[in-house]
């Protein structure tokens, strides 16, 4: 694929594992929790207004991924299974083929598996997941 | 070779690369073909048709020049046709075109702006009594594809 000005995310997929996982969609969130650290240093005589200071505090990150549930077990293996044990479990979250957007250690909180009568196509599963440990941006 | 000059054409280069050998294509009959294919062609052949009515969407001008917007986003529709000579072979080749006519799998370069997108949405069988006095019936399948372009490259 030549350079692109723009992408359009049909090339997103998720990596859990080392294993790649066939999805329809993700999502994810990046939360950085900054703390007040206002303090008599932050004012300003010169207009007589004190300013708020912040410092860094936990960042995660937190999301789901979707697809349709598959029979053959890759769904199975990666999501059913290791929820029955503990995490956390290494999980990439790729915007193409080659460009990553985040990387991190994560649990998978839920596992929902809907099945819709009448209209479903598919099966279909959503996994909602938080980092666990030090979550790497790209 | 030089760059295609749009869409269609770098379909077309692609196509006779990656399904030459299903629709028996050679050198003196590509068998794969831009808008128009010709009369009496050897079955099986493709056409491949730009349909019009792209929409544009548009982004502000990181360059902050005047008089044009930097990107235009496009979104249209492309039609490969394949005649064959049963609806089977019809079919058999709208299904191989899905496959490997994707930007997952196909890296198409043209002049006339960056492929972001282009992914099969439906396919269609056409029905086709006969061509000409004296021809076979011929089987049309037609695969639409949605593509998305931004320009300039």
């Amino acid at each position: 694929m030549a350079q692109t000005l723009d992408t359009t995310g049909r090339y997103g997929n998720v990596t859990v594992l080392g294993v790649v996982i066939p999805i329809t969609g993700w999502r994810c969130k990046v939360h950085k929790e900054f703390a007040i650290a206002t303090d008599s240093g932050n004012y300003d005589s010169a207009t007589a207004q004190l300013w708020r200071s912040r410092a860094p505090g936990e960042v995660w990150c937190e999301g789901s991924l979707e697809g349709n549930f598959d029979l053959a077990g890759t769904t199975d293996a990666n999501f059913i299974q290791k929820f029955k044990s503990d995490g956390p479990y290494a999980v990439v979250l790729n915007i193409t083929r080659t460009v990553q957007f985040a990387s991190f250690n994560g649990d998978f909180d839920e596992i929902e598996i809907n099945v819709a009568v009448p209209g479903a196509t598919m099966v279909t599963f959503t996994t909602p997941f938080m980092s666990n440990g030090v979550p790497t941006l790209y | 070779m030089p760059t295609p000059p749009d869409i269609v054409a770098a379909i077309v280069t692609y196509l006779q690369g990656a399904m030459g050998g299903s629709l028996g294509g050679s050198p003196t009959n590509p068998a794969v073909w831009a808008d128009y294919a010709g009369p009496l062609q050897p079955l099986p052949y493709a056409v491949v048709q730009d349909s019009g009515g792209e929409s544009y969407m548009f982004q502000s001008n990181d360059a902050q020049a005047t008089g044009y917007w930097t990107h235009v986003v496009s979104d249209g529709l492309i039609l490969v046709n394949f005649y064959a000579q049963t609806k089977a072979q019809a079919r058999a080749l709208g299904i191989q075109c899905v496959r490997v006519l994707s930007d997952t799998v196909a890296t198409l370069v043209c002049a006339d702006g960056v492929l972001l997108e282009l992914r099969a949405s439906r396919a269609d069988t056409v029905p086709q009594s006969d061509t000409g006095p004296g021809t076979p019936t011929v089987f049309q399948r037609v695969v639409t594809l949605h593509y998305r372009q931004q320009f300039p490259v």
